[in-house]
């Protein structure tokens, strides 16, 4: 397993604001890692350093264990922007050839890699159109598929499924997680569900500071918590429904989703556990909507953002 | 430095020009402004400048033995051409040089060549191509006005043909520095009419410098490849040679700045 990306000491000034603060991060190769924090916490300023276009102020950063403007990486990383255009006026297929044979691609090569790319995506169609003819959504497809011209060991993926179709959304999901069988993705997304759908281990960003890095399963107590959301909010005795469960340490509703229900338990049998308590939502007539082990991720990113503001 | 890529990206990069506002903006002015003026010399015009009147009218913008080599020993289609192209040449440059890198930094599609290329193949394949399209501009008008010349002229076909050679790599030369000084210019700011405003703004300032200071400081006048200028039009080879060179380094001098500007920004 290698390293992906390291950064050590990592400072990145815009004039007075700091938006990456002494950041000491090192991600392994082998999972697909989601990046996450509120507006402002740096993720696309990180992305920008580890893809060389933004320098740091200070401190040093390493990609696939080199520089970032090293000859040996280029190539070996691609990225998905935010909100960077392609060229305007040239044929979307033109510029997918062009990058092709920027990394190392013959000209007949590149021709069919750029085919290859535009075929996963299911944008074909579009290849003869300059980007300033499509659409918002599938500029975004066309955009995904340049970050898969040949194969890079390292995709960064910004926001890779805002601004598409709930089917395009589900689709590119489903892509992300069959191409990360052989390659490693880093996700910086909003979208929270996407991010433990798809991704692994997760890096959480506030102000510039780095909150935690690590496994999904490890931030949300994925061995201790059962979250729940209900047809209707639960009644307000719900603890006395499972006052006869020795396993269950505490039940918490949600202040804001009063539909959600957090159960805290400590069981060396998780799944029989699991099978009881909604037997016994079943039999209170509480239709249950979603089910999973351990805590929201949204939760706890709210969670964790609040204590950091009341601590300032 | 991959030269695979670089000249990838050259080719790319001309390809696009011709089609986009960055070459039309050049292409279109540049063209129309020469074929307005060969047109003009079709019938022989230039040859009134090998005349009585037209030295002395030469003499009044050329010292007497640069005038008599350009217009009695030379094509005067030819080296009225050379003249005008050489004076004109700034601003030409200006406008198809301002945009080798500025419109395409700031959140544009740099962004995409960035993982692929490293800055100095980036820096060093926009200011080849961006020489590569000006250079094909000028070796087009100088054939023209090679045509011209033979067609009006008296001097003999091969000599004009000799001349016009001449001519044209004289010009390719002398837009070189002018390219990079532009490099500087597209290396710090982050759109095209940014780029060439603060280019014509830097070129006039450098201008008004020399001009105020060079009767005290006539070394000033370096500041600018323009300073070379008269020595390109000289009949002795190594006069002419030291002009080139000396083009050349001021090539490599105002490189300097833009590459290392660029190697330092925030795209």
């Amino acid at each position: 397993m290698g390293e992906l990306f390291a950064c050590r000491h990592l400072v990145k000034r815009f004039g007075a604001i700091r938006a990456l603060d002494k950041i000491d991060l090192t991600v392994q190769s082998g999972s697909t890692t989601g990046l996450i924090g509120p507006n402002g916490a740096g993720k696309t300023t990180l992305f920008s350093i580890l893809c060389g276009h933004l320098r740091p102020t200070s401190g040093t950063v390493t990609v696939l264990g080199q520089p970032t403007d090293a000859t040996a990486v280029k190539g070996r990383i691609s990225l998905l922007p935010q909100d960077a255009s392609l060229f305007k006026g040239t044929s979307v297929t033109s510029q997918l050839i062009l990058f092709a044979r920027l990394q190392g691609f013959n000209s007949t090569q590149a021709r069919l890699e750029a085919k290859r790319v535009l075929d996963i995506l299911e944008v074909s169609d579009l290849g003869r159109h300059p980007p300033e003819a499509l659409s918002f959504g599938q500029r975004k497809r066309v955009m995904l598929a340049q970050a898969l011209i040949g194969h890079p060991e390292l995709i960064l993926l910004d926001e890779p499924t805002s601004g598409l179709d709930p089917v395009a959304a589900t689709e590119v999901r489903r892509l992300i997680k069959q191409l990360s069988r052989d390659r490693d993705f880093i996700i910086s997304s909003h979208n929270l569900d996407e991010i433990e759908d798809i991704c692994k281990a997760v890096i959480i960003l506030n102000k510039g500071k780095v909150k935690a890095n690590c496994l999904i399963a490890d931030f949300t107590d994925q061995d201790n918590y059962l979250t729940i959301t209900l047809d209707r909010p639960p009644p307000p005795d719900i603890t006395r429904l499972f006052q006869d469960m020795q396993d269950i340490v505490r039940i918490d509703t949600d202040i804001a989703t009063r539909e959600k229900i957090s159960i805290h338990f400590q069981s060396d049998y998780p799944d029989q556990l699991q099978i009881r308590i909604l037997e016994r939502l079943q039999r209170e007539n509480l239709g249950v909507l979603d089910l999973r082990r351990g805590k929201a991720l949204a939760d706890e990113i709210i969670n964790l953002v609040k204590r950091e503001r009341s601590q300032n | 430095m991959n030269w695979y890529r670089i000249t990838t990206l050259l080719v790319f990069d001309l390809r696009h020009s011709l089609f986009a506002i960055k070459g039309l903006f050049f292409l279109i002015p540049f063209f129309l402004f020469w074929c307005l003026f060969l047109f003009s010399l079709k019938d022989g015009a230039a040859s009134w400048l090998s005349g009585n009147e037209g030295m002395l009218f030469a003499t009044w913008l050329l010292d007497f033995d640069t005038a008599k080599s350009l217009f009695l020993y030379h094509s005067p289609t030819l080296s009225l051409f050379l003249v005008l192209a050489i004076t004109t040449m700034p601003c030409f440059v200006l406008l198809g040089a301002n945009d080798q890198l500025a419109s395409d930094s700031a959140r544009g599609p740099l962004r995409f060549l960035l993982t692929r290329c490293t800055r100095n193949e980036i820096f060093l394949s926009r200011f080849l191509s961006t020489l590569a399209l000006i250079g094909t501009a000028i070796t087009i008008v100088t054939l023209v006005a090679t045509c011209i010349a033979l067609s009006t002229d008296s001097n003999s076909p091969p000599e004009i043909v000799h001349y016009g050679v001449q001519s044209g790599l004289i010009l390719l030369v002398y837009a070189a520095p002018f390219v990079a000084f532009m490099s500087i210019i597209s290396a710090f700011t982050s759109s095209a009419p940014g780029s060439l405003l603060a280019g014509f703004s830097l070129y006039c300032l450098l201008l008004g410098i020399i001009a105020y200071y060079h009767p005290d400081f006539p070394i000033i006048s370096y500041l600018l490849p323009s300073a070379t200028k008269g020595y390109l039009y000289s009949t002795d080879p190594r006069i002419f040679m030291s002009a080139a060179g000396s083009l050349l380094l001021y090539t490599l001098v105002y490189l300097l700045p833009g590459w290392l500007l660029f190697r330092r920004r925030n795209l």
